[in-house]
């Protein structure tokens, strides 16, 4: 008897364990979200180049879609274009990403969604906002109020 | 021993039951990239569906569409929404006439709460985009992505 109390209080304690690390793995890592409030007048020129924000998250072994959310204020500028950078990777659009030359002033929302072929790999992962002036090496744009969000989708 | 081995076995394929519980089918995001132009009175479907399995209970479903578009000119305007289950299309949003002055696009995003009353049932939902114009003219979709949450 005290043999079968021995083994279901290990069972227990291994049961107890692997929920806690399966609920680590689900916990939302500080790297997931970015939210900066200060004014950029990102004059970088034509596309593509780093607006340098970046947010990672953690694959499992077998990584699964990625669905990102880019908000923006903008206020004036050329016409842009804004994609990411996968693992450093070249600047790509993974959904919309037109920012038009003309102002109207109210936040633009893109939502990307960056698929395993895409490039992403087990462990972390980084996407960093890129882009550019569609035709001008002398384009600019003026922004603020930025949030950008990862979570893991399947 | 044995008997450790087939308990720690079977804790073992159910944590591994509940972590797939809580996984998202691939099916709840699409992403396109290309261009497509409708023309027609709304509505109809657009050619993108996102699925979602539903629990016994069931939960509101929030549904993201971001997407590059131009239109013809002329006061177009074209209504946008989705349709769960072949219902009728619920939730339209509106793409305001854009046409360019230097030949790009813009860009829109919206976001939909479908609840159960919705028609949302147990087990597999498929929400399709859908839409069309009020005032005639046309549109032309970018690369656009449409992404499909369960709430909690």
């Amino acid at each position: 008897m005290s043999n079968l109390v021995r083994q279901c209080a290990v069972c227990l304690a291994i049961l107890c364990f692997a929920i806690g690390v399966s609920t680590t793995a689900f916990a939302v890592p500080p790297g997931e979200v970015l939210y900066d409030p200060a004014f950029h007048d990102i004059s970088g020129g034509q596309c593509c180049f780093s607006f340098n924000e970046t947010v990672s998250v953690i694959e499992p072994a077998k990584p699964v879609p990625v669905v990102l959310t880019y908000e923006v204020s903008f206020f004036e500028g050329s016409s842009f274009i804004v994609g990411l950078m996968v693992n450093g990777g070249p600047c790509t659009l993974y959904g919309s990403g037109f920012i038009p030359r003309v102002a109207d002033n109210n936040p633009k929302a893109f939502q990307w969604i960056v698929f395993p072929a895409d490039g992403l790999r087990a462990g972390t992962n980084t996407f960093t906002v890129c882009g550019g002036s569609v035709f001008f090496n002398t384009g600019f744009i003026d922004i603020q109020q930025i949030t950008l969000a990862a979570r893991l989708s399947n | 021993m044995n008997k450790l081995g087939i308990r720690i076995a079977i804790m073992c394929l159910l944590v591994g039951i509940a972590t797939a519980a809580f996984a998202v089918p691939p099916s709840e995001v699409v992403r396109v990239q290309g261009n497509q132009t409708f023309t027609g009175t709304c509505c109809f479907p657009w050619g993108e569906t996102v699925t979602v399995i539903e629990p016994r209970v069931v939960v509101p479903v929030v549904v993201t569409w971001s997407t590059d578009y131009l239109t013809t000119a002329g006061n177009v305007v074209f209504e946008v929404g989705v349709s769960v289950n072949g219902h009728p299309c619920l939730n339209r949003g509106t793409l305001n006439e854009f046409v360019s002055p230097d030949g790009t696009a813009t860009s829109s995003t919206f976001q939909w709460l479908i609840s159960p009353s919705d028609g949302l049932i147990k087990g597999t939902n498929n929400i399709t985009l859908c839409g069309g114009s009020a005032s005639g003219g046309s549109i032309t979709i970018g690369f656009n992505t449409l992404a499909a949450r369960m709430s909690k």
